[in-house]
C-alpha cells in the first residue's frame, strides 16, 4: 500500500503527542503535528489524506479551519477529534463536510483507528475507480478504436475531434455494424465529459412504454407496480453524456416528450413534480435516413433539427475496401492476444477472398469472419478456407461492392465455381459455359 | 484492589498506547507534570478576574488528559464544573472543587515524578 498521510491539529500537547504516538504505530502513516491553526493551514498543500482536528484551538475554530480545508485541499478527509460533547456542534460539522466526529473519551483511540482505516480503504478503492476510468479513457483512445487508413476513416476522425471539444450534439448515420456506438464512446471518452457518465440506450430494445419509463425514471406509486422510485437514464447519464440508438426507431408520440427534455434541459420522472436539471452531452445514432423518414412523417422534424448537431456519416465497409486488410490484421491480433494464441499471418489467397467480399454486415460481420478463421487455422497462417463467409451476402451485394473490371469479375465468379464445385475443372466450365481450356489456362497463369 | 474512585490516577490508557515504549511513557508523565502546573497557575489567575468562563475552557482543554492518565477524582471535578451556571456560579461550591483539584494534582504529580526518577 502506498504510504499514507495525517495531520494531527491539537493544541493540547499531551493529548497530540498521545494520539501521534498511537497512530505512528502503523508505518505506512505519516504523520505530522500541529498546535496552531495557522501552522496547519501554512502546510496544507501538502494535501494530507487525513487531518484529525481539534474543535477548539487558540487561534481559529475547527469550523473556520474545516472551510479552508474543503477549499484548498477537498481530497482530504477531516476528522473531527474533540472533548464537546455537543451533537448540534457535530452535526453543522458534518454538514460542512467533516467525514466523522469522535469525542475524547476511552474509546478514541480505537474509534480513531477504524474512521482512518475505513478512509484509507475507501481512498484505496477510489484510486483503483480512477486508474480503471483512465484505462477505459486510453481503450477509447479514437485512433486506436477507430482502425483504418482510407480517407474516409481520417475524415470520421476530424470529426470527432471537433465533437468532443464542444457541447454540441451529434447525429451519427450508418449501416449495421459500421461502429456507431463505438464512434460515439470515442467522442465521449475524449471530450472533458469523460469521467462521467456514458450511457447507451437502444430504442428497439424496448417496447413503448417500457422505454419512457427506462428514459425518465418514475416516482414509486407512479403506476401498477412502480414499488420503488427509479432514475431514468436521462438522470444516470447527467453531467456525461446520453446515447440513443436506433433513434429514427422511436414511437412518435415520446419524441415529443423527448424535445421538450433537450430544449428545456430538465426532466421530470413519471408520476414526479420535481424537475431535475440536466447537463448532458447527447448522440444519436440510426441507421435510417432520418430526412427521410421526417418526410414521411414517421419522425418529427423539430426534433430532427434539435438532434442534427454534427452529422457524421459512416461509410459501409465496402466503400472502404482499403480497410479491410488492416481491420482484418487488427481483428486478428486482438483475438490472438485475449485467448493466448501464437498471432498468425494472412495468406495471399485469404487477403484477396477477404476483399472479394461485401460484407453486408460491415465491420461487426468481418471481425465474426475473422474471429472464425483464426480457430479454423493451423494457428500460423489463415488460409483461403478459413474464411468463411455467412450466407448474408446477396448477389446484389456483390455488385455493390468495389467497383472493378470486367476481367476481374470474371476472377471472381470463376473462382467462386471451383470453390463450390471442389475444382472441378470441367463441371465449372459446363456451368458457366465457357471453354474448358479457358480455365486451364487462367489456371497456368495463376489468374484462378 | 481499590476501584477507580479511590485511585489516584490509572495508566492503564497511557500504557496501552505507548505498547512498551518506554521513553514514550516517561516523555508523556514529564509533560503531563509541566503541564497541570502551567494549568493550576492559570485558573488561579482567571479566578482573581473572575473569568468562569476562562476556567470552564481551560478546565475543558485539559479534561481528555485526565481521563487518560486515569485521574478519575479530576474528571469528576472538571464535569461538576461545566455544568455550574456560570450566571450563578456557586462561588464556595467553586473553591472546594478547585482546592480539591489542586491538592489532588499535587499529589499525583508527586508520585509521577517519583515513579519518573525511579525508572529514568
Amino acid at each position: 500500500m502506498d504510504s499514507f498521510s495525517i495531520f494531527i491539529v491539537e493544541d493540547d500537547q499531551f493529548y497530540g503527542d498521545y494520539l501521534n504516538h498511537f497512530l505512528s504505530s502503523n508505518p505506512d502513516y505519516k504523520i505530522a503535528q500541529f498546535s496552531l491553526g495557522k501552522d496547519f493551514i501554512d502546510k496544507l498543500h501538502e494535501k494530507p489524506d487525513v487531518v484529525t482536528l481539534d474543535y477548539s484551538l487558540p487561534d481559529m475554530t475547527g469550523a473556520v479551519v474545516l472551510k479552508r480545508i474543503r477549499q484548498m485541499s477537498p481530497e482530504t478527509q477531516v476528522i473531527i477529534v474533540s472533548g464537546q460533547k455537543d451533537v448540534t456542534t457535530a452535526l453543522d460539522l458534518i454538514k460542512e463536510g467533516a467525514y466523522d466526529y469522535i469525542v475524547k473519551d476511552q474509546d478514541t483511540r480505537s474509534r480513531l483507528w477504524n474512521v482512518i482505516l475505513r478512509i484509507r480503504e475507501n481512498r484505496t478503492l477510489k484510486n483503483q475507480v480512477e486508474r480503471l476510468q483512465e484505462e477505459v479513457v486510453h481503450k477509447y483512445d479514437f485512433e486506436k478504436t477507430i482502425i483504418g487508413n482510407s480517407q474516409a476513416i481520417r475524415d470520421i476522425y476530424s470529426l470527432i475531434e471537433k465533437a468532443s471539444k464542444t457541447n454540441i450534439n451529434v447525429s451519427i448515420t450508418g449501416e449495421t455494424g459500421t461502429g456507431k456506438e463505438v464512434v460515439a464512446k470515442a467522442i465521449h471518452y475524449n471530450s472533458v465529459r469523460r469521467r462521467k457518465p456514458f450511457v447507451a440506450v437502444n430504442m428497439t430494445a424496448f417496447p413503448k412504454d417500457l422505454l419512457e419509463s427506462e428514459l425518465f425514471g418514475y416516482e414509486k406509486g407512479a403506476f401498477t407496480g412502480a414499488f420503488t422510485r427509479k432514475t431514468g437514464k436521462f438522470e444516470e447519464a447527467n453531467q456525461g453524456t446520453l446515447f440513443l440508438d436506433e433513434i429514427g426507431d422511436m414511437d412518435f408520440a415520446l419524441q415529443a416528450k423527448l424535445l421538450r427534455v433537450i430544449q428545456e434541459r430538465e426532466v421530470v420522472r413519471i408520476g414526479g413534480k420535481d424537475t431535475i436539471p440536466l447537463d448532458l452531452k447527447i448522440i444519436v445514432a440510426t441507421h435510417r435516413d432520418l430526412k427521410a423518414e421526417v418526410a414521411k412523417g414517421t419522425f418529427r422534424e423539430d426534433l430532427f433539427f434539435r438532434l442534427l448537431g454534427l452529422p457524421i456519416l459512416l461509410p459501409p465497409l465496402r466503400d472502404r475496401s482499403n480497410d479491410i486488410l488492416i481491420l482484418a490484421k487488427h481483428f486478428a491480433e486482438v483475438f490472438c492476444k485475449e485467448n493466448n494464441m501464437p498471432a498468425v499471418g494472412f495468406s495471399t489467397e485469404a487477403s484477396e477472398k477477404l476483399l472479394r467480399y461485401p460484407y453486408p454486415g460491415n465491420i461487426r460481420e468481418l471481425k465474426a469472419i475473422i474471429d472464425l478463421a483464426v480457430v479454423m487455422s493451423n494457428g500460423k497462417v489463415l488460409a483461403q478456407d478459413d474464411i468463411i463467409f455467412s450466407q448474408m451476402a446477396q448477389p446484389t451485394d456483390f455488385l455493390s461492392a468495389k467497383e472493378m473490371t470486367l476481367a476481374e469479375y470474371d476472377r471472381i465468379i470463376i473462382k467462386s465455381y471451383l470453390e463450390k464445385y471442389n475444382d472441378d475443372m470441367v463441371l465449372v466450365a459446363d456451368k458457366l459455359k465457357v471453354g474448358k481450356s479457358t480455365l486451364y489456362r487462367m489456371k497456368q497463369r495463376k489468374l484462378i | 484492589m481499590k476501584n477507580n474512585e479511590e485511585r489516584l490516577y490509572d495508566l492503564e490508557d497511557l500504557l496501552d498506547a505507548a505498547a512498551g515504549d518506554k521513553v514514550f511513557i516517561g516523555k508523556m508523565i514529564g509533560n503531563f507534570i509541566a503541564e497541570t502546573g502551567i494549568v493550576l497557575q492559570k485558573i488561579s489567575i482567571l479566578r482573581v478576574g473572575g473569568d468562569y468562563a476562562g476556567i470552564k475552557a481551560v478546565l475543558h482543554k485539559i479534561k481528555p488528559t485526565m481521563k487518560v492518565m486515569g485521574i478519575a477524582t479530576v474528571v469528576g471535578i472538571i464535569e461538576e464544573i461545566e455544568e455550574m451556571n456560570l450566571l450563578a456560579m456557586n462561588e464556595s461550591r467553586f473553591s472546594e472543587l478547585f482546592l480539591k483539584m489542586e491538592k489532588t494534582l499535587t499529589l499525583v504529580n508527586e508520585e509521577l515524578g517519583k515513579l519518573k526518577s525511579i525508572s529514568g
